[in-house]
């Protein structure tokens, strides 16, 4: 095998980034634009809008709500490229919530919060929290499309 | 040009602003252009917010968001936009969303603000009565 073919089959495209970061909104970016790296990788920038989309929604209630913007208390997310699945997963340092309470219902147009969890349901395929609350998983079908985008025609 | 042309036209004068890299506004009379940067997120709009509250306040008629540039909103930059919807309504203004890109757009749509924000794409444009 020659070198340049060895330095080749040596190369692997990553398929799982994990980040931790301080609760500080202006980390958000930082994490979207390393996930975002990793779906151009693989050839997935059509699930870039959505997974951006999920990941500053959730990473932003996990500092805001889940952390309370207390510095010291760290999020961690993570991404992996599964065969047919895009993993992401938000964890925080507080207590968690009564997510089983929730009910997603539509915001009135008027309505100037509350509408996170509603973006969630839309633009990813299994939304999944962990008992306490302060860890969630979402998962993408790869390269899929919006589902139920006439829902609410 | 007396001391009172002057006064007057230095109001009439369209004043230029730039809010950090969120946004840069435009004021002209009663009409306030606001052209959205590459995000309208949790951190450009807590920056935004004042602003726009202070202009709403001084009393401008039309609120133009111009989202050419804009390709990442979430739920707290819809909030602002709604937010600034519902302090115009309230005044009687106008507000509207040009030049919206197509992902933002179908956001905009399957939360069902395409309408109560009067958005419209970038090849289109929304007749106003």
């Amino acid at each position: 095998m020659s070198r340049a073919a060895k330095e080749k089959t040596k190369k692997k495209v990553n398929n799982f980034i994990r980040l931790v970061i301080p609760s500080e909104l202006c980390e958000v970016e930082n994490v979207c634009r390393g996930v975002r790296g990793m779906l151009t990788e693989h050839g997935l920038d059509d699930n870039a809008f959505a997974v951006d989309l999920l990941l500053r929604e959730f990473v932003n209630n996990a500092i805001l709500h889940g952390n309370c913007l207390d510095c010291a208390k760290m999020v961690e997310v993570s991404a992996r490229i599964g065969r047919k699945w895009i993993t992401l997963s938000v964890t925080d340092e507080g207590p968690g919530f009564c997510w089983r309470a929730l009910r997603c219902h539509f915001p009135k147009p008027s309505d100037t919060s509350g509408r996170g969890l509603t973006i969630g349901s839309l633009y990813a395929d299994r939304i999944i929290f962990n008992k306490a609350g302060n860890r969630v998983m979402l998962m993408l079908k790869k390269q899929g499309k919006l589902k139920e985008e006439t829902l609410y025609e | 040009m007396s001391e009172a042309e002057e006064t007057k036209a230095a109001e009439e004068t369209m004043v230029n602003q730039r809010v950090g890299s969120a946004a840069q506004i435009l004021h002209e009379k009663q009409k306030l252009q606001v052209t959205v940067g590459a995000r309208l997120t949790a951190v450009e709009a807590h920056n935004l917010q004042e602003t726009l509250r202070q202009e709403i306040a001084d009393g401008i008629r039309e609120l133009v968001f111009d989202m050419k540039e804009t390709i990442a909103l979430d739920s707290t930059g819809i909030g602002l936009l709604v937010a600034a919807n519902n302090s115009m309504r309230n005044t009687q203004g106008n507000m509207r969303l040009t030049n919206v890109r197509d992902d933002i757009y179908k956001l905009l749509r399957n939360m069902r603000l395409v309408e109560r924000l009067s958005a419209s794409r970038e090849d289109e444009q929304v007749s106003h009565g």
